[in-house]
Order: C-alpha cells, then sequence, then structure tokens
C-alpha cells in the first residue's frame, strides 16, 4: 500500500493497490458562470442578437 | 445509422418535434380558454390555461421524442475493416461504500469477456474508491487481492482510495486523470453496477478510434436483474419503451449527444481539456459542486467542438436500477437537485443553444408535475373567482342569453392529454408486434398484456412519484441540500410499516386535498379521484410494488436469455459468495501490460 497526495494541491491522503500509471494530466477549470450583460435572449437565440456565444 | 444523426439531421428533428409540441400546447391553450370563457372570462380561466399550456408542451415533447424515434432503426456507423485496436483504454469503477464483492464479480466478469476478445491487454480496470465506512475499505481491498489473483490481472487492475472525496463522482474520476490520464487514449466510464460485454466495450474503442472527433461515446444500458414488481415494471419499460424514447432523443441532439455518466467512453484528451468542472458560487443546493455533472460534461465537450454520441445500436451494455418506489425517489432527489442546479449555467459563456435547451429540458422534467398541481390548485379555487352569469349582455335586448355549454371542448382535451400520454407508448407496442421485436418479450400477446398493466402501473404510481418529485422541487428551492446518499442495491423489499413512515405526508395531503376540493368544489371530485386515491394507498402500493415479482409479465429479453457476461458474473459472485475461486480460465496467468501505442 502506498499514499500519495493529490495533485489539485489539497491535502487528500490515498491508499492504493497496484501502482497506476504515473502519467499526470492538468485539468484546466472551465468557466461556466454567465458573463455580465448575458440574458436569456442572447444565450438562445445568439444569432438573433447577434451576440455570439 | 445511429441515433445520432448529422447536425442537418437533428435540426430537422428538432423543428418537426418542437414545431408540433408548441402547436399542441397552444391548442390545447385555446380549448381550454374557450372552455373557461364560456362562463365569463376571470383571472383563474388565464391562469388554468397557461398551466395547460405548458404540461400540454412537455407531454407533447415526449411524445413527438417516441415518434420520432419510431421513424428509423439503429444501425452500425460504417466502419473500416476491423485490424485490431492501437490504443490504451481505462476502465474507471467509481465505488461509493458498495459491496465489494458484488462489484468486483462485475470487473472479472467484464475482464473474463474481454479475454474471450483476445484483447484484453488494451484494457486497464482501475477501482476509484470513495467509500467513507472504513470496515467496507478493508473489504475493497482485501478482496482487489482475490480480484487481480484469480483474474491473473497483476499490471492492468489497480485500486485507490481517497480519503477526501472532494468533488463525489466526478472529483473522483477527475482525480485519476489528474495523475494517470496520459497513460490512457480513452477510458470507459462505469457505475459500480454496470456491466459490458468485452466485445462491446473493444467496439466502443473502434469507433472511438475510427472517428477523431468523437470526444464521447454513449451506449444506452438496459436494466436489469430485477426481482421487484417495481423494478420489474422499471425493467421492463426500459427494455420495451425507452430504446425507443432514446432513439429519437438521439436523433434531436445529433453530434450534441447526451452523456449519462456511465456505460460511455471518452477520449481522455478531450475530457481533460474541456470538462474540469469548477465549484459554483454560494452554498449547495444551487451552488458548490456540480450533482449532475454528467450534462454538463457533454456540454462542455460539444462546446470545445467535440462530438457526443449516442449510439444506440450498441447491445451489451447493462446496469442495474432501484427495486422500489422509495429507493427510486432518492435517486430521483439528488437528480433534481443537479438538474435544478443546472439553471445557474443556462447562460454560461459559448454554450451550444442546444446544451441549454437540455438543461432547460432537465429543469422541466422535474418542475412540470408543478404545473399539474398548479392546474388543480387552480381548478379548486377557480369558483370563487367566477363573476355572476350575465343573462342580459345585449343593451334593451329582451331576451336572455344563456352561456353556450363548451364542456366538448374540456373533454377533447383530456381525450388529448390522454393520448399524448398513451399513444406514444400503444404505437411501440405496435411497432415491436409488426417488427418481430415482441418475442424477445414472451411472444406478442405477453408483451401487450405487460405493456397494457405497465400503463396501469405507471398510472397508479405516478402520483406518488409526483409527490416524491414535488417535495425533491420544493426542498431544493428551500436550499435543503440532498447530500450524497449511497444507493441501496439488491433486495429492496419494504414492510407496510418502512413504507408508512416514507409516505404517510403524501396520504395526509392527498386526504386534505380532497377534503378541500369536496368542500370547495365537489363537481371536481371525481376528476381528482385517480390521483388522490393512490396517494391515499401510497403504503400499500410502495410495500406491496416492493414485494418480489412472481409474474410472467413484464418479461424483458434479458430474463429469457441471459447476456454471456451476465451469466459469467453469476458464477463468479455463487463461487466467491461459496469460498471457493471465481471459475476463471487462466486465473493463474499473469498478462503484462503493453507499452503505449
Amino acid at each position: 500500500m502506498t499514499t500519495a497526495q493529490s495533485n489539485d494541491g489539497s491535502d487528500n491522503q490515498q491508499s492504493e493497490k497496484g501502482a497506476l500509471p504515473d502519467a499526470p494530466m492538468a485539468m484546466p477549470r472551465q468557466v461556466l458562470e454567465a458573463p455580465r450583460g448575458m440574458s436569456m435572449f442572447r444565450a438562445f437565440l445568439p444569432r438573433a442578437t447577434r451576440a455570439g456565444n | 445509422m445511429t441515433a445520432s444523426s448529422g447536425t442537418g439531421g437533428a435540426g430537422l428533428s428538432r423543428t418537426i418535434a418542437l414545431s408540433l409540441s408548441v402547436l399542441a400546447a397552444a391548442g390545447a391553450f385555446m380549448l381550454f380558454l374557450q372552455f373557461g370563457m364560456a362562463d365569463g372570462l376571470d383571472a383563474m380561466d388565464v391562469v388554468r390555461s397557461a398551466f395547460i399550456l405548458l404540461s400540454t408542451f412537455w407531454l407533447a415533447w415526449g411524445a413527438t421524442q417516441a415518434l420520432l424515434g419510431l421513424t428509423t432503426r439503429a444501425k452500425p456507423p460504417a466502419l473500416p475493416p476491423f485490424t485490431g485496436l492501437t490504443t490504451r483504454t481505462a476502465i474507471l469503477v467509481p465505488v461509493y461504500n458498495e459491496d465489494p464483492v458484488t462489484t468486483y464479480s462485475r470487473i472479472a466478469a467484464m475482464d473474463a469477456s474481454l479475454k474471450e476478445t483476445g484483447l484484453q491487454n488494451h484494457f486497464h480496470f482501475a477501482i476509484l474508491s470513495d467509500t467513507r465506512k472504513d470496515d467496507i475499505a478493508a473489504q475493497e481491498r482485501d478482496w482487489f487481492e482475490r480480484l487481480v489473483r484469480e483474474c491473473g490481472a497483476e499490471g492492468r487492475m489497480f485500486y485507490r482510495r481517497r480519503t477526501n472525496n472532494k468533488g463525489r463522482k466526478a472529483g473522483n474520476i477527475e482525480d485519476f486523470f489528474q495523475r494517470s490520464g496520459g497513460a490512457y487514449d480513452f477510458s470507459l466510464i462505469l457505475d459500480a453496477d454496470s456491466l459490458m460485454e468485452g466485445s462491446t466495450i473493444v467496439e466502443m474503442a473502434r469507433r472511438m478510434e475510427a472517428e477523431p472527433r468523437l470526444g464521447l461515446l454513449q451506449s444506452l444500458p438496459k436494466v436489469t436483474r430485477a426481482r421487484a414488481r417495481f423494478g420489474r415494471a422499471m425493467q421492463f419499460s426500459a427494455s420495451f419503451h425507452s430504446p425507443v424514447f432514446a432513439r429519437g432523443l438521439g436523433m434531436m441532439q445529433g453530434e450534441t449527444g447526451p452523456f449519462w455518466g456511465h456505460n460511455a467512453m471518452v477520449r481522455v484528451r478531450a475530457f481533460v481539456e474541456s470538462c474540469g468542472l469548477p465549484e459554483l458560487s454560494g452554498a449547495p443546493p444551487f451552488g458548490g459542486h456540480i450533482m449532475s455533472h454528467d450534462y454538463v460534461e457533454a456540454a462542455l465537450l460539444a462546446r470545445a467542438g467535440w462530438i457526443v454520441r449516442l449510439d444506440d445500436d450498441l447491445e451489451g451494455s447493462y446496469e442495474e436500477g432501484p427495486e422500489n418506489i422509495v429507493d427510486h425517489a432518492k435517486r430521483d432527489r439528488r437528480w433534481c437537485q443537479g438538474n435544478l442546479q443546472h439553471s445557474r449555467l443556462l447562460m454560461a459563456p459559448g454554450l451550444l443553444t442546444w446544451s441549454r435547451f437540455v438543461f432547460l429540458q432537465g429543469i422541466l422534467s422535474y418542475i412540470s408535475p408543478l404545473f399539474w398541481l398548479g392546474f388543480l390548485i387552480a381548478s379548486i379555487l377557480a369558483p370563487w373567482f367566477t363573476p355572476p352569469v350575465n343573462y342580459f349582455p345585449v343593451p334593451y335586448w329582451p331576451f336572455p342569453v344563456f352561456p353556450s355549454n363548451e364542456a366538448w371542448k374540456a373533454i377533447g382535451l383530456a381525450v388529448g392529454i390522454f393520448g399524448l400520454l398513451f399513444l406514444p407508448k400503444l404505437l411501440v407496442v405496435a411497432d415491436a408486434v409488426a417488427t418481430g421485436r415482441a418475442r424477445g418479450f414472451g411472444g406478442a400477446a405477453l408483451a401487450i398484456q405487460s405493456s397494457l398493466t405497465e400503463l396501469l402501473f405507471s398510472s397508479v404510481t405516478a402520483p406518488i412519484l409526483m409527490m416524491f418529485q414535488t417535495r425533491s422541487v420544493f426542498q431544493v428551492l428551500l436550499g435543503r441540500d440532498g447530500g450524497w446518499p449511497t444507493n441501496n442495491r439488491g433486495d429492496g423489499t419494504l414492510s407496510l410499516g418502512e413504507a408508512w413512515s416514507a409516505t404517510h405526508w403524501i396520504v395526509t395531503t392527498g386526504v386534505v386535498g380532497l377534503g378541500t376540493c369536496y368542500l370547495l368544489a365537489p363537481g371536481l371530485v371525481p376528476w381528482l379521484l385517480p390521483i388522490v386515491i393512490p396517494m391515499i394507498l401510497a403504503p400499500v402500493v410502495v410495500s406491496w410494488t416492493s414485494k418480489r415479482s412472481r409474474t410472467t409479465l413484464f418479461t424483458a429479453p434479458l430474463e429469457l436469455s441471459p447476456a454471456p457476461v451476465m451469466i459469467l458474473q453469476d458464477r463468479i459472485l455463487a463461487a466467491w459468495q461459496g469460498g471457493e475461486a471465481a471459475p476463471l480460465a487462466g486465473s493463474e496467468h499473469q498478462v503484462e501490460a503493453p507499452a503505449h501505442a
């Protein structure tokens, strides 16, 4: 059994059996909060409003 | 052809479905308004007509999905001749306080099934534990050693447990990608109760290899191993009706397809680059971790330009479902919170319009019962708002003018609404009989009987499920977080006492609702009875439907002819529970992991 630290920087101690391949990948956080000025009309009818997405 | 047609086909399907639904909703609105106006227009007529408009749109939307689904058949996509795989796939099995013996028996069966393809070296299994109970975690570790030994899977099977289950299932998978994602091209994401044929897993990897723009490939899992009356009714419905509805949905979704969180393969690079989920500002239920992460991940992949596809022609994909109404309601509570949380994401930047619409659909699926509830309440209150009848509306006209009888319009509307509810299912029956699909359900006669019984069964259980759903919506709106309860799997028999403690509030609501209706609008009582009687009998219904089913009704194809991987799992589980080694060929054989292609 081994212990390891999580890649998100937290102290997420893990127990492990069978060594998982060590091949880290960065998983960037996506932006999901609505930008300022976004409206339902713009969101659902981007072409009509020329707001684009 | 798979369910997902190209963008053009999806556009046409969406236009047809939307047009028919709007037309049906507008027709229902006008009919009810004319009915209500017969004795003079009042505010409640408008309110009730608006509820009818929303409810009919939602019903028609579901019905058009089935109609679309009946217009085409599932076919595999055109692929180059198969010459083997060049990629490596991680099969991820997230677990959370599950019974490790049963879960691992599924893994052993899938591994044995993969070995039959001769391509097992292209697949690794990773058991990703978020289990919080130390005794179960200890069993997970002990049984993992046995699993690896008996499968001869040293170097191909891994187990790791997080002590901090940040981000729940999505965080669990993300953690794996952050540590080991670079070692794999694809990842098959499963649930603890998922089971898939090795040949299906290989075929999915083959399709991912063949289409480099494919970011996610979703299979259509069939519900299996139900034993209770409720579970078997759901299993029958999922086997008999869902493929048609899913096909219609897939046709509309096109390349912006669904992700249901499991039994789906993702391209690791696409997923890692596009699907890092942020925590939403604020506290749960609307803030915090994204609960229904699968819908969001599908939308994010589509936003980044990846194809998300449902291939409903893929056989050999299985899952298990809740065995009783209470377990169903618990799962539904989680989904309800997750879907309502999507209201925060409707205006997220860059999403495709269809992805936003999918979020909206998910929200509507939970708040639509509120439209019916609103309609019922407004109907009970309506007599208080009705203006006195004016028999002399024309000045100086000496004869009375009696209000026209518009009752036929209300009756016509009721017939139309029942048609939207039942017609799609009846058409699915006709299609199954005509195409011979009904043979898998015990023959045409039994399939028809099962389908009609399922209509009756769902009519009785629907008001109870509607009440659970309504409570869930109110709980979320009032800010109550449902947490992350463990799924109950296996026998879910409920005694009358247990059913009473889960549903007494539904009984009370039914009695109070019926009494109020009798006092305020006695004429509506007969219309209310089909809803109120199941509510008042909820404990009996919940307990009775949780008992073991012993009828041939609801026979599903996998009950008559279990899939090879299911038979494998049964044998392995029986051997392990009997204290024996799993009956696996070459279990002592050590398989070397291949060099990464």
